[in-house]
């Protein structure tokens, strides 16, 4: 039996009156590729927040490592590797100055973290513009640094929340080919994105969230057995009572075609 | 980047406090670390006002640094206060006072960005950091800029204050200074703290957006009120106890004075600095164990919720219907309404002169009424000229019209099918006049009637065409780029150029006013060719479409 990374018991969440997690229950371990899936504001990236300590007040227990994370306590995120939706960085900063610092946040001396940055620019063919300002990027360099930044201190838990967002298509093999011995080397990763035919790929393990529970859990195959459906896509429509697709498309269209 | 490069010898002060900041239990390297790059990032920060040198990108200065001239200017003014031959209670009070004032607003506006900086919480908080350290780091680096504040405002006062009471009052200032630092910080912070509790994450940016707007208003007229009322005559009053005084922090800082080197001590001076000393640390222990839980409630401000919005354009519709003849242009004086009512930025550069434009009529008729003539005087007299302030101070916000803080957005009206901008250009402006400048002139424009008597409601009539005469016009020369199309940190000040050759466009038209007064026929003439000019302009300039 693999070790155990992640495990979560009855976790609640309110905000608002309202609640967003509705008792998940979840046991992640060892080199386990999780596609974690759901609509809009099922409360995924809730989860997240709660794993990275960013959102308190939940109920429940949650233990990362073995380590129940509501002590207050923060060392376990030095295991812990973050690739957040929205590309927030220090835009004043140069790459390298940026990652260096990133770096140091998890303990590592300046200048291994700044050679270590250096190489895995080079592997992304962004070593002309270690030393510029992050503020010139493209969309797709910020994703680049942000991808290095979470993996610099080889942490042995990935949360990324599309991060291919904005990659072109050959970055997108590298990144993937990426994820994919990093799981078979024994790193547990979190992978959490709205396209569907990716997440149907790399996915050794997919958990589907719906109002603030899971809907699913299971192998793609599992999945498909469960529902008796073709793609991921189409699983995840049926498991989330979704069947409307085709109405609403027609219904948007005459209303754009109105008038004609 | 060479460590070498990076030192800031702030830090290494730093590091002699050391062992104090460890007993709060946080980790210094990693604390010392952050403010190292956070102080790094306000070198290559560029603001607004200072954008248009031309600098090379390798140039780092730490522009705050830089405009703290400004500051010890400033602080000239109360070099005179020490030099005023009276108690040292009444003194101080008033000398803390508007030291406190000046740095209360400064923290407002200028550092409530530095407070509130969500990025932390993606990029810091992620890692194995504790958020004690983060928000230490968070509210040193305020610090930080605080001090440098103070000391430029209070340098010149420092001076003069050695010479004229001595060293134990320069003491006292020094450690007085530390001290107000300390309760403004921390009185700025849990009132955050605060709002951030109860209120969700788009209104507290409101509340903060207008807060900046009222400060900079209240700087300005309230620094104008000071110079003027400066004849201090009447300041051998004796110091006498009263209970709000425990309430007015200024009060507590002047004690000190009064009972060291002044009259001596009373029992009522003791616990005026009692308080003076024991406040700031109580709110300093309190806000240390409070600090994690700022981190937490950060999160607010970056993700809000929607929320239900409500639809609220039925009275835009209707003035759009009564102002603008085609319906591009109606929907681009709607948008422009929005852009004007809601965006953040663009109220912050844009709102204070407005608020401005409102009260300097008033502050000019206080001043001239206040240098002797009596009330019965000023109601006869021609002063209602200085109402021609708001059409000067609305010209330099037409100026503004053409930035916005998001700027980009504007690839809209790049892919709208218009054959020119013209209707954007129009609509703006118009939405400028019609929701912004009209309102506030009838505010004063009722208050001068009711000061001067209805002699003057055809000399109002007369300044209100004035204003909306000029818009247009000024707009076609100002506006270089549409409405809204710029970044605010491209903006660069030339407009004052453009402010000043106004000066003379409305002097002339005061000129021709006044001459007009002498016969009623003359400002019947006057009103006649102003209302020609406006619907001249206003049909005439941006009227190549269609």
């Amino acid at each position: 039996m693999r070790n155990e990374v992640l495990s979560i018991r009855d976790l609640r969440m309110k905000f608002n009156q309202r609640y967003v997690l509705n008792g998940i229950d979840l046991d992640v371990r060892e080199g386990e590729m999780i596609g974690y899936i759901g609509p809009n504001g099922a409360g995924k990236s809730t989860t997240v927040k709660i794993l990275l300590g960013l959102t308190k007040g939940y109920t429940g227990t949650v233990r990362v490592f073995g380590e129940d994370i509501d002590a207050g306590s923060y060392e376990y995120k030095r295991r812990i590797g973050y690739v957040p939706e929205v590309a927030e960085l220090y835009d004043q900063l140069t790459a390298s100055e940026y990652l260096t610092f990133t770096g140091e946040l998890y303990g590592l001396s300046a200048d291994d973290a700044d050679s270590k940055a250096r190489q895995l620019m080079e592997c992304f063919e962004l070593e002309k513009v270690y030393h510029s300002r992050i503020a010139t990027f493209s969309k797709g360099m910020r994703q680049k640094v942000l991808l290095i930044s979470s993996l610099l201190h080889d942490p042995d838990l990935l949360f990324l929340d599309e991060p291919l967002s904005g990659l072109d298509a050959n970055s997108v093999m590298v990144v993937k080919e990426i994820l994919a011995l990093l799981s078979a080397q024994g790193k547990t990763i979190f992978y959490s994105s709205h396209i569907m035919d990716v997440v149907e790929k790399i996915s050794s393990r997919i958990i589907l969230l719906a109002d603030g529970r899971i809907a699913a859990d299971g192998t793609f195959q599992e999945l498909q057995q469960q529902s008796s459906e073709g793609t991921l896509e189409e699983v995840f429509n049926q498991l989330t009572g979704f069947h409307e697709h085709a109405s609403i498309a027609q219904r948007f269209v005459s209303i754009v075609r109105e008038g004609d | 980047m060479r460590e070498a490069d990076q030192q800031f010898r702030i830090l290494r002060l730093l590091d002699r406090l050391q062992p104090l900041l460890r007993t709060t239990g946080i980790h210094y390297p990693t604390l010392r670390r952050i403010l190292q790059v956070k102080l790094l990032m306000d070198r290559r920060r560029v603001p607004t006002l200072l954008s248009n040198r031309n600098r090379s990108e390798d140039e780092e200065v730490n522009y705050f640094v830089r405009s703290l001239w400004l500051y010890a200017l400033l602080g000239l003014m109360l070099v005179l206060f020490m030099m005023l031959e009276t108690q040292y209670m009444l003194l101080m009070s008033l000398v803390m006072g508007i030291l406190m004032f000046f740095i209360m607003m400064s923290m407002i506006s200028d550092f409530s960005a530095v407070m509130l900086d969500v990025r932390d919480r993606s990029i810091i908080m992620t890692r194995p950091v504790d958020g004690r350290t983060v928000g230490m780091a968070r509210a040193i680096h305020t610090a930080i800029y605080l001090l440098m504040l103070t000391g430029s405002l209070a340098a010149a006062s420092l001076v003069a204050g050695l010479i004229k009471h001595g060293v134990l009052f320069f003491v006292i200032y020094v450690i007085e200074l530390v001290l107000v630092n300390l309760l403004i910080l921390v009185v700025t912070s849990v009132t955050y703290l605060l709002l951030m509790k109860y209120l969700n994450g788009e209104k507290l940016k409101d509340i903060i957006n207008y807060v900046q707007i009222g400060l900079t208003v209240v700087l300005a007229v309230g620094y104008q009120f000071v110079i003027r009322s400066f004849n201090f005559a009447g300041m051998d009053m004796a110091f006498e106890p009263v209970w709000w005084q425990l309430f007015l922090p200024p009060v507590w800082y002047a004690a000190p004075y009064e009972w060291l080197i002044g009259s001596g001590g009373s029992a009522w001076l003791y616990l005026l600095s009692a308080l003076a000393l024991i406040v700031p640390i109580i709110l300093l222990m309190l806000y240390v164990r409070l600090m994690a839980s700022f981190e937490q409630h950060l999160e607010k401000l970056a993700h809000s919720d929607a929320g239900r919005g409500r639809p609220r354009d039925r009275f835009d519709r209707m003035l759009s219907k009564l102002v603008c003849r085609t319906e591009e242009e109606r929907s681009c004086f709607r948008f422009s309404a929005i852009m004007l009512r809601t965006e953040r930025e663009f109220k912050l550069k844009v709102y204070p002169s407005l608020g401005m434009a409102l009260f300097f009529p008033y502050l000019f008729l206080f001043s001239m009424s206040n240098s002797g003539s009596a009330w019965s005087e000023v109601r006869e007299s021609s002063f209602f000229y200085f109402l021609y302030m708001m059409p000067l101070m609305i010209i330099s916000a037409v100026f503004m019209l053409k930035y916005s803080g998001k700027s980009k957005a504007f690839w809209l009206f790049g892919a709208a099918p218009f054959s020119n901008l013209d209707p954007l250009y129009k609509g703006a402006l118009k939405a400028f006049v019609v929701k912004i400048y009209l309102p506030l002139y009838f505010v004063n424009a009722t208050v001068f009637a009711f000061i001067f008597g209805s002699r003057i409601i055809p000399d109002l009539l007369g300044i209100l065409l004035v204003g909306t005469a000029v818009v247009p016009l000024f707009g076609k020369v100002m506006l270089s780029d549409p409405p809204f199309s710029r970044s605010f940190s491209m903006a660069n000040q030339s407009g004052g150029g453009m402010v000043f050759a106004a000066m003379f466009v409305l002097g002339a038209v005061v000129a021709i006013h006044i001459a007009s007064r002498i016969h009623v026929l003359g400002m019947a003439a006057f009103i006649l060719a102003l209302l020609i000019i406006n619907v001249w302009g206003w049909k005439r300039t941006y009227s190549s479409a269609k």
